[in-house]
């Protein structure tokens, strides 16, 4: 990685009713169709960091996330794009808003805030209840 | 003219040297800051919707243009989501709420955006219309009588208008004790 990589970075983005919502793509390892997941129980994403999405958006995708020795499966709806920003357009959420949330931090494109960005770690750890293991063989959409 | 890029708003240094009337931005008339401060109290009047409320002047450090703002998932009513303001993102609060009126929707802007600095930190207040700050007697402000609205400390009449000065320190400290324990 070189040093202008470095000041980067690449955040998988959806779509949601009311607010745009990201993840940092470094933390997802594999995006699988639903219908290639073999795996236990994936948590929908956007549902527990209170993000709208609305139920009939397709298709819907499993994403393994790694959080540390773990990977953690949840499921996303819609289309995603990836985007790519300075690290300095990603804006930590005041203390107001709490510090147990999902969402961490915003995203600024143009100098306007777009989207909410969750924190991975935080993520997986709303989600620990779902199954967690390794990757199962499902033939990967992509992986990062 | 009210600057609509963060961080180029107005300058609140400078306080109005005539009354209420006129929208501020549109021909502001600057004087020098009254004399004798502990019996005066400066004060922006803004207006959301339909009622005026007034905002102690040393809080508001810019008044900006409408600035688009982003929803914050299962955030307060009167918190609703962020505005970027050099290089930061500051809470966005909602005075609707408190005023007995329909919170901010979510895309929803209003004209104007004040900034304000209170304890120790930046805020957006989202008005409809924000007039040059007024320097107002100490004697004028009352109890609260005609207004009872939470976050009030005192009421004004002005020109049989009755305005309610927002309490900005408790609002914003009920609001970061609230994101504590959350």
């Amino acid at each position: 990685m070189t040093h202008d990589d470095s000041r980067q970075v690449q955040l998988l983005a959806f779509e949601g009713e009311l607010v745009r919502w990201a993840m940092p793509s470094q933390r997802v390892l594999s995006v699988i169709e639903e219908r290639d997941w073999h795996g236990g129980l994936a948590k929908d994403a956007a549902q527990v960091a209170g993000i709208a999405v609305s139920s009939t958006l397709a298709p819907v995708r499993v994403l393994l996330l790694s959080d540390g020795a773990r990977q953690v499966p949840v499921t996303v709806r819609g289309p995603l794009s990836l985007l790519e920003l300075k690290s300095s357009d990603l804006l930590q959420l005041p203390p107001e808003f709490g510090r147990t949330s999902v969402v961490t931090k915003v995203a600024v494109q143009d100098g306007k805030p777009t989207l909410v960005v969750l924190d991975v770690t935080r993520l997986a750890e709303a989600v620990t209840d779902s199954v967690v293991g390794p990757a199962p063989s499902a033939q990967d959409e992509g992986s990062r | 003219m009210l600057a609509k890029k963060s961080g180029q708003g107005v300058n609140l240094s400078l306080v109005a040297s005539r009354g209420t009337s006129g929208a501020f931005g549109d021909t502001p008339q600057f004087g020098a800051r009254g004399s004798g401060e502990d019996m005066r109290r400066s004060l922006v009047p803004a207006k959301i919707e339909s009622i005026w409320v007034l905002i102690d002047a040393h809080f508001v450090s810019e008044i900006l243009g409408a600035e688009p703002w982003l929803p914050i998932p299962d955030a307060r009513a009167e918190l609703p989501g962020v505005v970027a303001w050099r290089g930061r993102a500051i809470p966005l609060i909602d005075l609707a709420g408190p005023l007995g009126l329909r919170p901010l929707a979510a895309r929803q802007a209003r004209e104007r955006t004040l900034i304000v600095s209170v304890l120790q930190s930046a805020a957006a207040l989202p008005v409809d219309a924000a007039r040059e700050v007024h320097v107002f007697p100490s004697e004028e402000l009352r109890p609260l009588h005609v207004r009872s609205l939470p976050y009030a400390s005192a009421e004004i009449d002005t020109e049989g208008t009755v305005m309610a000065v927002v309490d900005l320190e408790r609002l914003i400290k009920d609001l970061r004790e609230h994101g504590q324990a959350s």
